[in-house]
């Protein structure tokens, strides 16, 4: 296997990872393919965390394949496990939405269990709970599930507000999703696109362009380590749910949400690990969208994509020096001997033109 | 003990997957896992689709080769199993949906395999098993919950 990515604001999959994600997410001889140049490749004993989380996936698609193989009855174990697991949080997922719906409290399920709910399932382990409730109900489902003996771990004002159970199992509450001024509209906009949440009338989960967003955002925000479930989630939510995936409306609210960068990356990386077909507008109108400052900023940019590469460099470098320029003012406020004549010295010279 | 009793998977606090021929159970309420292979699968099926005690055992002797009482008395403590472990309860027949559904299959089936006892597995200490690690800390042969001999 090539060696992990080698800096962390770049994304950079590596020959094992590509392998895993096509034998997982493509059908008949290109995964059969993929598979036995993995499973020749690489030690499951000793397989990255990230290419472990698709394992229960790669399972499902390799049974559909008919695959026989010494690996196949870990695969399955690993597929119980998970299910097994994954029906007992849902079941506790179940009565909490239940108690917050009962103190009129709405929840959109974000995070794994959002991809548990029936139509597009990816078998991973809930390893944490993850809810969006309006923003001005922030503070009263707060104080419900305190009376429900969560436990607050981080400040409530924070962007998530993390909260424990007795098993010490994490729940992370959020009022945003998305940042975009007016904000209000942006999370009114949340809410209308979403949908009831699988069987459980009791919840709601984000449309099929918002998880789409929402999974861009996280796979290729910085300082997260360089997953991979992220891409086999959003060619799931492709390959499950294109017919309610609104394209146009996609990059539109990737444009207003400042995600230009992520959206692009996803789409790059989709049609060339796993020849997703998208519609023949899409990239290119994506390559013509600006991407913010803060775009370059939050988000790392694909390995091999010299010219992102080193604009967000110079951003980078550009934001150092402004950060630079409060103290340095504070500086050039404080009376100090001589400053008269410095300032002379450094005045730039006026042009006689 | 009525040989025309109809069961249903006791939901909402079980819930059950078919995986690759094997049936897999949990018990929401008490956290136990349960397995079902051959055999008990076959029958499980049968439960499913709403089949009487009556039928199930016909059906069952159609697929296998076996004593017919023996295939009897297998299926019936089978049943009672399941019930004492209230993964499946008796069915109100006023709540039947479709009569088609429960026409028995009765076709025989040539190359029978020979009847074996149906077995449900059965899996309690759950907090252990989830610490397992499924890779390195199982029977390589059976995977998880199974653990590594020795």
């Amino acid at each position: 296997m090539l060696s992990r990515p080698f800096h962390s604001n770049i994304y950079c999959l590596s020959h094992g990872q590509k392998l895993i994600l096509q034998a997982t997410l493509l059908k008949e001889e290109s995964a059969l393919q993929a598979w036995d140049r993995w499973q020749s490749a690489v030690d499951i004993e000793t397989l990255d965390s990230s290419s472990s989380a698709l394992l229960p996936q790669l399972y499902q698609n390799l049974l559909a394949l008919g695959v026989q193989h010494q690996h196949m009855a870990r695969l399955k174990g690993i597929y119980r496990r998970n299910w097994y697991a994954n029906q007992l949080q849902l079941n506790y997922l179940s009565s909490l939405l239940a108690k917050l719906k009962d103190h009129k409290i709405e929840t959109i399920v974000l995070g794994q269990a959002s991809f548990c709910s029936g139509s597009v399932e990816n078998y991973r382990s809930i390893n944490s709970l993850h809810l969006l409730v309006q923003q001005n109900e922030l503070e009263r489902a707060v104080q419900h599930l305190v009376e429900l003996d969560w436990r607050l771990v981080s400040p409530i004002t924070k962007p998530w507000i993390h909260l424990q159970d007795q098993r010490q199992f994490p729940l992370y509450l959020q009022g945003h999703l998305f940042w975009c001024e007016p904000q209000d509209y942006t999370d009114a906009q949340i809410w209308h696109y979403s949908t009831p949440y699988g069987c459980d009338p009791t919840g709601w989960q984000l449309s099929v362009t918002d998880q789409f967003l929402d999974r861009c955002a996280r796979t290729f925000f910085k300082g997260s380590s360089n997953q991979i479930e992220g891409i086999a989630d959003a060619m799931l939510l492709i390959q499950n749910s294109s017919q309610d995936l609104d394209w146009r409306r996609l990059i539109a609210q990737s444009q207003r949400y400042k995600m230009v960068l992520p959206v692009r990356n996803m789409l790059i990386l989709l049609q060339e690990v796993l020849q997703c077909p998208l519609p023949n507008w899409l990239l290119p109108e994506l390559r013509l969208m600006p991407i913010t400052q803060q775009e370059w900023l939050n988000y790392k940019v694909l390995a091999g994509d010299k010219d992102a590469f080193w604009r967000a460099k110079l951003v980078q470098s550009v934001s150092s020096i402004n950060h630079l320029k409060t103290p340095l003012r504070s500086f050039f406020r404080f009376a100090f001997p001589g400053k008269q004549a410095l300032k002379s010295f450094l005045r730039p010279v006026r042009s006689t033109f | 003990m009525d040989k025309y009793q109809i069961y249903r998977v006791n939901s909402p606090q079980i819930v059950c997957e078919t995986i690759d021929g094997e049936v897999v159970i949990v018990n929401l309420d008490k956290g136990y896992y349960y397995s079902l292979l051959k055999t008990g699968a076959e029958i499980w099926s049968r439960i499913e689709r709403q089949l009487d005690r009556t039928s199930i055992i016909e059906e069952i002797s159609c697929t296998y080769d076996g004593d017919i009482e023996e295939i009897s008395t297998a299926i019936e403590r089978f049943l009672e199993e399941l019930q004492r472990e209230e993964i499946i309860v008796p069915h109100d027949i006023a709540n039947l949906t479709s009569a088609t559904d429960h026409v028995p299959n009765t076709a025989e089936v040539r190359d029978k395999q020979l009847f074996e006892r149906p077995i449900l597995e059965k899996f309690t200490d759950m907090e252990d098993l989830l610490l397992l690690d499924p890779i390195h800390e199982v029977d390589v042969d059976a995977g998880w919950p199974n653990t590594k001999a020795g």
